[in-house]
C-alpha cells in the first residue's frame, strides 16, 4: 500500500527517461548496425570508425585533448581546492560559489570572452606585445591545441576545485595530528595519511573531468569550427551539418559512449581499490 | 600578502573573462587595448532585430518549460526514492545524477534526432524537441538538488513526526515537506534555468527553424557581428550571475536554517 | 486505574533475516508509565514504531482500547510521539510547532494560542513562542517536542530515548520533569531507554528486552531485587554471580564452599544454577576483626582494587579460583582497607537468591 504511492511518484520520472533517453539511445545503437538504404545488418559504420584515418585521428585527438585538459584541471584544481580551504570562511565561500559559476555558463560566452581576451587582437596579447615591444606576429594562439586547453581550463579548474575543496574539508585534522604525535615526519604524513585519503576523491574528480571533456565541443566549435578534428565534433557534423550521415553519427556516438564507459569504469575500479577496505 | 595576491588572482581567473563581453557590449568599438565610447545600441539591437528578439523569447519559453518539466518529475521522484531502500531505489539514486556524464549531450542529441525525425514521432526540428533536450540535460542537476534537500532535511523523520501529530499525506506535504525542501528545489530550478538559457550544443542539433534560441543566434553573430554577439553574451553572463547570487543566498539559508530569516 | 489502554498480542516484526521483535505480549493500563529497557538493537524502537503505526507488525495484533489498530495509519492513531532527535519542523516557530496538531484538527486561532501558552508554561519555556528550533538548546528543543506531542492530547505518549542526546545533568532534570508532567496529567506513557538508571527511577513498570524478546516485566524494585534470568541480572545493575549447583533445600555449592540461601525452598534437587548477590549486600572485614560469631557464607580473598565512586567505594576482591567479587561499601567502611590486603567477605542468606542456568 505504502509502496504503491511511492511507485506512482516515481513513474513520471522513469517514463520520461525511458521514452526520451533510453529509447532514443537504444534505437541509436540498433540503427548504427543497419545500412541506411537497405536496412540490412552491417558493420560498415564501425569498420569506418576504426579504419578511416580521419575517424581514427579524431579518437586519438579526443583522448589526448581530454587527457590534457583533465590533467591541467585536476592538478590546478587540487591546488586551488587546497588554497580555498585554508582561506578565511567568508573568502572561501565566496571563492567556491564563484567557481560554481562556469558550471552553468554557456560555452559560447566563454568562447567569446577568450576571443576578446586572447584572440589574435586580444587585449592580453596586445598588452604583452606593447609591454615587451614584441613583433605583431608574436601572440598566444587560443586556436591551437594548447590554446584550447587554456580556454577549457576555465571550466575544468573550477570543477575540480569544487570536488577537491569538499575532499580537503572532510580531511580530519585530528588524523594529521595523530600522525605527527606518533612520530611521522611531514613527508611520511603525506605519503601514508594524506595522499591515500585524498586519492579516491581525486580520482572521482578526474573521471568527471575526463568523461565531460570527451563529449565537450561547444567552445571548440565556436572558436575553430571543424578545423580541429575531435570525435564529438565529427558526431556533431554528421548529425547536423554538411556531412549529414546519421548511421555513421550513431556508430561514432556509440563509440564515444563506450570510450567514456571504459574510462569511468577503469577509474572507479582504481578508486575502489584505493578506498580503505575496498 | 602572498595569499591575498593569490586570492585576487583566483578571483580574476573567473571574473576577468566574464568582464570581456560586458565591457565590449557597452563600447562603441574595441579594437585596441582600451575600448572606446559608451553605447547601449547593441542591447537595443537584440530587442529590435526580429530574429534575435524572437530567439530571446524562445529561449525564455524553453527555459521555463524545462524548469517546470524537470521540477514536476524530479520532486515526486526524489520524495519516493528518498524512502526507497531497495537495491533498485539505490541504483536510481546513484545513476540519475551522472546520466549526463555517461551519455554526453552530443550523443543524446544524435539519439534524439535519430529517434524523432521521422513519422510517427516527428518532434525533431521544433521547439518541443528543444524543450525535451533541455529537460534531459537539466534533469540530473534538478534531481541531485531535490534529493539532497530531502536528505539533509531528514524528510522521513519530519514526516513521521507530522503523521504522529495527526497530519495526513496532503497536510504533511503542504505544511512540512514543501516549505522545507523549497530552497533546495529553487537552487535546482535556477541551475536548470541557467543551463537551458545558455545551452548551445544539443539545441543546434535538434532545433530546426522554430526552435532558434538565443545561443544559436550568438553562434552566428560570433562570426558576423562581434558587437551583437557581445550583447547576447553579456545577457547570458547577467543571467548566470543572477542565478549565482540567488543560489548563494539560498545556500546560506539552507546551511543556516530559517532562523537567519527571522533574525 | 485498571483500564487497559493498549494491548500487544504476540507481536512480531522481521527485517529481512533479522527478527527485530518476537512474540511480544504486553498490557498497558490507563495512567501507567512503562519503560522499555534493553541493549542497543534489541527492538525497543521497533515495538514503539509498531504502536505508532510507522511499522506494520508481521505477526500479532495491537489493540487500542480493545479495538484492533493494525491497519490504522499513523495519523489516525491516538498516540503522541517524542523522537530522540526532536524532529521539530525547522520552518516553524516554537509556537507553530506546538500548535501544529491543533491546526491539523482545525481548531480556532485563539484556542491554539491559549494552548501554546499553557503548554509552554507546563514545560517551563514561557516566552519562547517566536523562536525557531535552531535557536534553541537541545534540552529546550526536547521540551518543545514534548509540548507538541502533548498538544495533541494523545491517549498514549510514546517517548523514544528522548534524553539520550542531552548531557547528564539536563537528562536527570528533564526526566523528573517528564515524570511529574505525566503524573499531573494522568497520562499513559511508554518510554524507551537503554539507560537502566533512567528506567528504574521513573517507571511504574519496566519491560526488559533482549534480542527482540521480553525477558522480564515488573516494577523497578522487582526487576532489581528479583531478576528472573541471567540476562536481567547482569543487565540491570551490577551482580555477583557464583556458578555452581544446588545441593539441598537452601544450600548452594560454589567450588568448595557451601552457601545458605533463604527463600529458595522451591529449588530442590541437584540443579546447576547461579547464586546472585548485589554488591551492596556484601560485607567486608579483615581477618583480625573476626569476632566470636563467624557468620556463614564466608569467602576469603585479596583486595584487587578500590574505586572511589563518590558516596561509595567499589571494592574488588579476588577470591579462590580467581573469582572476582564486587562489593559496595560506604566511604568510612572502606577507609581502613587497602589494595593487596587479605580480607573476608560475607553476605546474608536473605540477600542472596538463585537463578537457574
Ligand atoms: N528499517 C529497518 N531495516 C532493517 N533493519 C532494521 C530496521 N529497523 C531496525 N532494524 C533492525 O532491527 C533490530 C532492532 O532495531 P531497533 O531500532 O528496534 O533497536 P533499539 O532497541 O531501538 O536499539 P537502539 O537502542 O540502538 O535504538 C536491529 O537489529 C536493527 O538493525
Ligand atoms: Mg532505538
Amino acid at each position: 500500500m505504502k509502496h504503491r504511492v511511492e511507485h506512482l511518484f516515481l513513474a513520471p520520472f522513469l517514463l520520461f527517461l525511458a521514452f526520451f533517453e533510453l529509447y532514443p539511445l537504444t534505437n541509436m545503437a540498433v540503427r548504427s548496425f543497419l545500412d541506411e538504404t537497405s536496412q540490412a545488418f552491417t558493420l560498415r559504420y564501425y569498420l569506418n570508425v576504426f579504419t578511416q584515418p580521419h575517424y581514427v585521428t579524431a579518437i586519438r585527438n579526443s583522448l589526448l585533448f581530454a587527457s590534457a585538459c583533465s590533467l591541467v584541471g585536476a592538478v590546478a584544481g587540487t591546488f586551488v581546492g587546497y588554497i580555498a580551504v585554508t582561506l578565511p570562511r567568508n573568502q572561501r565561500n565566496f571563492l567556491l560559489s564563484l567557481y560554481s559559476l562556469p558550471l552553468t555558463l554557456s560555452g559560447l560566452v566563454v568562447a567569446f570572452a577568450f576571443i576578446v581576451l586572447l584572440g589574435r587582437n586580444g587585449v592580453l596579447n596586445l598588452i604583452v606585445q606593447r609591454l615587451f615591444s614584441l613583433p605583431r606576429d608574436f601572440y598566444f594562439d587560443i586556436y591551437s591545441w594548447p590554446g584550447l586547453v587554456v580556454v577549457y581550463s576555465f571550466y575544468q579548474v573550477p570543477l575540480m576545485t569544487l570536488t577537491m575543496a569538499a575532499v580537503f574539508e572532510n580531511l580530519d585534522r585530528s588524523l594529521l595530528e595523530a600522525s605527527r604525535n606518533l612520530g611521522a615526519k611531514p613527508w611520511q604524513t603525506w605519503r601514508y595519511i594524506i595522499i591515500p585519503i585524498l586519492a579516491p576523491g581525486f580520482l572521482a574528480g578526474l573521471s568527471i573531468q575526463l568523461a565531460g571533456m570527451l563529449g565537450a565541443f561547444g567552445t571548440v566549435l565556436a572558436l575553430v569550427g571543424g578545423a580541429k578534428n575531435l570525435l564529438s565534433i565529427q558526431i556533431y557534423y554528421h548529425t547536423s551539418e554538411s556531412t549529414y550521415n546519421l548511421p555513421q553519427a550513431a556508430a561514432l556516438s556509440i563509440t564515444l559512449i563506450i570510450l567514456i564507459g571504459c574510462v569511468l569504469y577503469a577509474l572507479s575500479r582504481m578508486e575502489k581499490k584505493l578506498r580503505p577496505g575496498g | 600578502m602572498l595569499k591575498r595576491l593569490l586570492f585576487l588572482f583566483l578571483i580574476s581567473f573567473i571574473v576577468v573573462p566574464l568582464c570581456m563581453p560586458v565591457i565590449f557590449s557597452f563600447s562603441l568599438f574595441w579594437q585596441d587595448i582600451f575600448p572606446q565610447g559608451f553605447t547601449l545600441q547593441w542591447y537595443e539591437a537584440i530587442l529590435t532585430r526580429p530574429r534575435t528578439y524572437s530567439a530571446l523569447l524562445t529561449s525564455l519559453v524553453v527555459a521555463f518549460a524545462a524548469v517546470s518539466i524537470t521540477l514536476l518529475i524530479s520532486a515526486p521522484a526524489a520524495y519516493a526514492l528518498n524512502r526507497m531502500d531497495t537495491p533498485f531505489g539505490r541504483w536510481i539514486r546513484d545513476t540519475a545524477p551522472i546520466l549526463t556524464l555517461i551519455f554526453p549531450p552530443v550523443t543524446v542529441g544524435t539519439a534524439l534526432v535519430l529517434a524523432f525525425s521521422r513519422p510517427p514521432l516527428m518532434l525533431s526540428g521544433n521547439v518541443w524537441m528543444v524543450i525535451i533536450a533541455h529537460s534531459l540535460i537539466g534533469l540530473p542537476f534538478m534531481f541531485r538538488n531535490t534529493l539532497a534537500s530531502f536528505r539533509t532535511l531528514n524528510e522521513r523523520l519530519l514526516s513521521e513526526a507530522a503523521a504522529s501529530l495527526g497530519a495526513n499525506l496532503w497536510q504533511r506535504l503542504v505544511y512540512v515537506i514543501i516549505p522545507n525542501v523549497m530552497p533546495g528545489i529553487l537552487v535546482g530550478a535556477l541551475v536548470v534555468f541557467a543551463i537551458s538559457i545558455g545551452e548551445f550544443e544539443v539545441t543546434s542539433m535538434v532545433a530546426g527553424f522554430t526552435g532558434q534560441t538565443l545561443p544559436l543566434q550568438l553562434f552566428q553573430q560570433i562570426r558576423n557581428d562581434m558587437r551583437i554577439a557581445s550583447a547576447i553574451s553579456s545577457f547570458l553572463v547577467y543571467n548566470s550571475l543572477l542565478s549565482f547570487i540567488a543560489i548563494s543566498y539560498l545556500s546560506a539559508q539552507i546551511r543556516g536554517g530559517p532562523d537567519r530569516r527571522a533574525a | 486505574m485498571g483500564d487497559i489502554v493498549l494491548r500487544l498480542n504476540n507481536v512480531g516484526k522481521r527485517f529481512g533475516k533479522i527478527r527485530a521483535v518476537d512474540g511480544f505480549n504486553l498490557l498497558v493500563e490507563q495512567g501507567e508509565f512503562v519503560s522499555f529497557l534493553g541493549p542497543s538493537g534489541c527492538g525497543k524502537t521497533t515495538v514503539l514504531r509498531c504502536i505508532a503505526g510507522f511499522e506494520q507488525p508481521d505477526e500479532g495484533e495491537i489493540y487500542f482500547r480493545e479495538r484492533n489498530i493494525n491497519s490504522l495509519p499513523p495519523e489516525m492513531r491516538d498516540v503522541g510521539m517524542v523522537f530522540q532527535s526532536y524532529a521539530l519542523f525547522p520552518n516553524m516557530t516554537v509556537a507553530e510547532n506546538i500548535a501544529f496538531p491543533l491546526k491539523i484538527k482545525g481548531r480556532p486561532r485563539h484556542e491554539r494560542q491559549e494552548k501554546v501558552a499553557e503548554l509552554l508554561n507546563l514545560v517551563q519555556l514561557p516566552g519562547l513562542e517566536h523562536r525557531y528550533p535552531s535557536q534553541l538548546s537541545g534540552g529546550q528543543q526536547q521540551r518543545v517536542a514534548l509540548a507538541r506531542a502533548l498538544a495533541k492530547q494523545p491517549a498514549i505518549l510514546l517517548l523514544d530515548e528522548p534524553l539520550s542526546a542531552l548531557d547528564a545533568k539536563i537528562r536527570e532534570e528533564l526526566r523528573n520533569e517528564i515524570r511529574s508532567i505525566q503524573k499531573k496529567l494522568g497520562l499513559t506513557a511508554i518510554y524507551v531507554t537503554h539507560d537502566q538508571e533512567e528506567a528504574l527511577s521513573i517507571s511504574d513498570r519496566v519491560v526488559v528486552m533482549d534480542r527482540g524478546v521480553i525477558q522480564q516485566v515488573g516494577s523497578p524494585i522487582e526487576i532489581y531485587r528479583h531478576p528472573k534470568n541471567l540476562f536481567v541480572a547482569t543487565f540491570v545493575g551490577v551482580m555477583n554471580l557464583f556458578p555452581g549447583r544446588i545441593v539441598d533445600k537452601g544450600v548452594f555449592r560454589w567450588q568448595s564452599s557451601l552457601f545458605r540461601v533463604s527463600n529458595a525452598e522451591k529449588h530442590t534437587g541437584h540443579q546447576e544454577a547461579y547464586l546472585a548477590v548485589r554488591p551492596e549486600s556484601i560485607k567486608i572485614f579483615s581477618p583480625q576483626e573476626t569476632s566470636e560469631s563467624l557468620p556463614s557464607n564466608l569467602l576469603e580473598g585479596v583486595i584487587d582494587m578500590l574505586t572511589f565512586l563518590g558516596a561509595n567505594v567499589r571494592v574488588t576482591v579476588r577470591c579462590q579460583g580467581d573469582f572476582i567479587l564486587r562489593a559496595n561499601l560506604t566511604a568510612e567502611a572502606a577507609d581502613r582497607l587497602e589494595t593487596g590486603q587479605q580480607v573476608l567477605a560475607t553476605f546474608s542468606p536473605e540477600s542472596a537468591f538463585l537463578i537457574l542456568s
